[in-house]
């Protein structure tokens, strides 16, 4: 074939082939609006009924309802009953679980975990987890290694769903594997698992693997665990793990124990790393100890923006002591306006003042 | 003997013209197959995506949302009541008026009730542009910082963002952009799903002129009006979205919109901010992130999400477009030019081995040799060095095959996102695709040399000198109204002018 011939071939099939795409578009477009008017006709009905509940009227005649709802109406009207099962709380989501249940939600999805497509194995454990099934503990834990990431996250949302604390150790496990989930879909979870956790927690603080301990430090700062402070604040001192460290300091100052002043002082240090030295400044301000108000005022002057800066808003979450020193700071730039450092502390220290009485103001107003 | 020559050099240039639109219309599609993959993942993903629980978590990353502007008094408010009113549970909003001459200020200080606050800003990025003052709102608890400054470019003013920003990430947005919002969860969301290697995330950019748009959210979507804006649309489709997430599902992503991108504010620090002397600098600081990170060995990724949640005004008119096309070649070029070490290197991965190369073959040659076809084919033609039916057949099957890509990046939109739902906005573009051939392509082809060109003169850049002054201690040095400013700033009022502090002794030297 010459050529020419191969281009008129070529010309051809460029016209079949843009006529099938035309058709693809005009074709998919009439079969979604279809079958969305359809779905929507369907779903009406059964729709109201479900914002009923989602308002909490449980009236077992309104339930009775969805339930025997036919396959194919459920189905149109699914999409908005999982839609607000993870948005209603309290009474009207025992109702609406109870709908799943009673239709055989669970069932079906805990036959769906093991199927080859992630993405039906990834549904069927956010199911699973909507519902808050505890049976459904050991397969969600299993499907934490999953070869597909997307899988793995939802099983760790699911397993934070349902609250079970047996599912510490394994999410803790995670995050050191070569199926790794992400710390902040780990951290969060264990956040949702209660204080029959903490003990768990806590061991985890001995884990010879870092993002175990870094993340077992934060979570206990997220969920309160004040029993913790003794483990963390060692943990402050001599971990190996800057990140653990960073975690440590975090948690101390969510904490607020007096006992961690100490730790979080000596982190604060110029040998120490600028971000735990930043984090070290920050949390002495949540920790609202007036003792540190000293410490944080040599503060004012690093040469690390973010040391300063934080010192500076710590100190005025200590109260007038802090005010005072941050004002102190202010004006010592009227007897030494040739020395930089004193110049950058008074400056930090104008900031947030001007920043405290911004907050003052708008608090009046209100 | 000549005229022979010319003719045999002519038949042999315009076979290669040809061939050359189909390998670039073939390399189209392969990205279109690359990002239609990317799609059906995604869109099977959409119901476990999780973004509630992103919302709810204490642990999801803030972000500073960036916004330089210039002269946008009449969109400014709308724009930043729209960001303030995005879904994300921590965020500031820094709006950094760089010199506007109208009221760009006013407008935000009124709506807004600004007052001016004193602020240290560290020196993280070099900026050329001092600032003037920093303000917040005074009653409102909305999360603004508007920055004003001397006017220095886009550059400096995302610079100046960078310097004020206070949180790990930051999301560079224009000051017309329109986001949905959702934005910055869908965009930010590669951060959470791997955090420890996503050091950038784009976002796509479509085409709002013709939607609708109440308080600043698009609460319609229609084809625009004007063909010239609707060729645009079909444009963007196929090249911005389609193209790009291609790019991003084989690691090869080389440009995010600096209409809206988000991006680890310690990896711009580390790699200095967004550089003044690029006219693209949004692009450049990509490449140059994948050079850095390359470099060092680190594993990372930069990412594109295709979930269409930002909208912006495309030009309306050829003046606009032509400056606007010209500016973006000449961004190209400079960028090729700059890290030109990087093409065919293969320490730079399939960056340097892939993604560049392309750039440079399809991309910054694109069109020229457009505009050679549109010469020397009929050339050709008239003096006989090609045979007439097999170049009308050729041609045909060029622009044949490039308005097919056109129909299936419709088509992929059409089972995807399917943000058009009328009959009408699908028969205009449609007809979009057939016009974009005829007369588009080959002006901005024109528009696109012209840019090539400024960049290859090297043309002066119209900011001015860098000057590093440590850090900047920004005071408050006149209230606007003084009863609307707090004591300490009305104490601060009285102290004009006052000279930057630096951290360092020597920074100034340093600069």
């Amino acid at each position: 074939m010459t050529l020419a011939g191969a281009a008129i071939v070529a010309l051809a099939v460029l016209l079949v082939a843009a006529l099938v795409f035309g058709g693809l578009i005009v074709g998919g477009r009439t079969v979604r609006r279809a079958r969305e008017a359809r779905r929507a006709k369907l779903a009406k009905p059964a729709r109201q009924l479900l914002l009923a509940i989602a308002a909490g009227d449980d009236d077992p005649d309104q339930v009775e309802a969805l339930v025997r709802l036919s396959d194919e109406v459920w189905q149109a009207v699914e999409p908005n009953a999982i839609a607000l099962l993870g948005k209603v709380r309290g009474e009207a989501h025992t109702t609406l679980v109870d709908v799943f249940e009673r239709r055989g939600a669970a069932w079906r999805a805990r036959s769906r975990l093991r199927r080859r497509d992630p993405v039906a194995r990834a549904q069927a454990a956010e199911v699973l987890g909507n519902l808050g099934r505890k049976d459904a503990l050991l397969p969600l834990c299993d499907l934490l290694g999953d070869p597909d990431p997307d899988v793995r996250v939802v099983a760790a949302r699911s397993l934070g769903r349902i609250g079970d604390s047996g599912a510490t150790q394994p999410l803790l496990a995670t995050l050191a594997s070569r199926r790794m989930v992400p710390q902040q879909v780990v951290a969060t979870a264990l956040t949702r698992l209660g204080p029959a956790a903490q003990g768990a927690l806590l061991a985890s603080l001995d884990d010879p693997r870092a993002p175990i301990r870094a993340t077992a430090a934060e979570v206990l700062g997220l969920i309160g665990a004040a029993g913790a402070t003794v483990r963390v604040e060692s943990a402050l001192r001599a971990d190996p793990s800057i990140d653990v460290r960073i975690s440590a300091a975090r948690t101390l100052g969510r904490l607020g124990t007096r006992t961690a002043l100490a730790p979080l002082l000596d982190s604060l240090e110029p040998d120490r790393p600028v971000v735990l030295r930043a984090e070290a400044a920050k949390a002495l301000g949540e920790l609202g100890a007036v003792t540190a108000a000293s410490a944080l005022t040599v503060l004012l002057s690093d040469i690390e923006y973010v040391v300063a800066h934080n010192a500076a808003r710590s100190l005025l979450r200590l109260g007038g002591a802090g005010r005072a020193a941050l004002t102190a700071a202010e004006h010592r730039a009227e007897l030494e306006p040739d020395d930089q450092r004193v110049l950058l502390g008074a400056a930090h220290a104008r900031e947030a003042l001007a920043a405290a009485e911004l907050e003052d103001l708008r608090q009046l107003a209100r | 003997m000549i005229a022979d020559w010319v003719r045999q050099v002519l038949a042999v240039t315009d076979v290669v013209i040809l061939t050359y639109f189909l390998l670039i219309n073939s390399s189209y599609l392969v990205l279109i197959v690359l990002a239609s993959a990317e799609f059906v993942h995604h869109m099977r993903r959409v119901p476990f995506a999780g973004h509630e629980e992103t919302y709810r978590s204490p642990l999801t990353q803030p972000v500073s949302v960036l916004v330089p502007a210039h002269n946008e008094s009449a969109g400014i408010v709308q724009s930043v009541q729209a960001m303030l009113a995005l879904r994300y549970p921590v965020f500031e909003v820094i709006v950094i008026d760089d010199g506007s001459t109208d009221d760009t200020f006013e407008r935000l200080r009124q709506e807004f009730g600004l007052v001016e606050v004193p602020r240290v800003v560290p020196d993280a990025t070099p900026t050329r542009g001092k600032i003037q003052s920093v303000h917040v709102p005074r009653e409102r608890p909305d999360p603004l910082v508007v920055v004003r400054k001397h006017n220095g470019g886009k550059t400096d003013a995302v610079n100046t963002g960078i310097n004020v920003a206070q949180y790990p990430l930051v999301c560079m947005v224009d000051a017309d952009s329109v986001l949905d919002p959702q934005a910055l969860l869908s965009v930010a969301k590669p951060f959470t799903d791997d955090p420890v290697r996503t050091v950038a995330s784009g976002g796509v950019i479509r085409v709002a002129n013709g939607c609708t748009v109440v308080a600043g959210r698009i609460v319609d979507v229609r084809m625009p009006r004007n063909w010239l804006v609707r060729v645009q649309v079909v444009e963007y489709l196929r090249a911005f979205l389609l193209g790009r997430t291609g790019w991003s599902r084989i690691g090869g992503l080389l440009i995010i919109s600096g209409a809206f991108g988000i991006f680890r504010r310690d990896l711009l620090v580390e790699v200095g901010g967004l550089d003044h002397d690029c006219i693209g600098e949004d692009a450049e600081l990509v490449v140059r992130l994948h050079r850095h990170l390359r470099r060092q060995r680190r594993d990372y990724r930069i990412v594109f999400v295709a979930e269409p949640v930002s909208w912006s005004e495309a030009p309306s008119s050829l003046k606009v477009l032509g400056k606007q096309r010209r500016r973006w070649h000449r961004g190209i070029t400079e960028i090729l030019s700059k890290h030109r070490g990087m093409i065919l290197n293969p320490r730079y991965g399939r960056i340097g081995m892939l993604a560049m190369p392309y750039y440079v073959l399809f991309e910054l040659l694109a069109p020229i040799i457009e505009l050679a076809g549109v010469v020397l084919v009929p050339l050709g033609l008239y003096v006989g060095a090609i045979n007439a039916r097999f170049a009308l057949v050729f041609v045909a099957v060029a622009y044949g095959y490039a308005l097919l890509l056109n129909l299936i990046a419709l088509t992929v939109e059409e089972y995807s996102f399917h943000r058009y739902h009328r009959w009408t906005d699908l028969i205009a573009s449609v007809l979009a695709s057939v016009l974009e051939n005829f007369g588009y392509r080959q002006l901005t082809a024109f528009w696109r040399t012209m840019g090539m060109w400024a960049a290859i003169r090297g043309g002066k850049h119209e900011w001015g000198q860098m000057t590093r002054t440590g850090f900047q201690t920004v005071l408050t040095p006149a209230a606007p109204a003084a009863q609307a400013v707090p004591d300490r700033a009305q104490d601060k009022a009285q102290e004009t002018a006052e000279e930057p502090v630096t951290a360092r002794q020597d920074a100034r030297a340093e600069s």
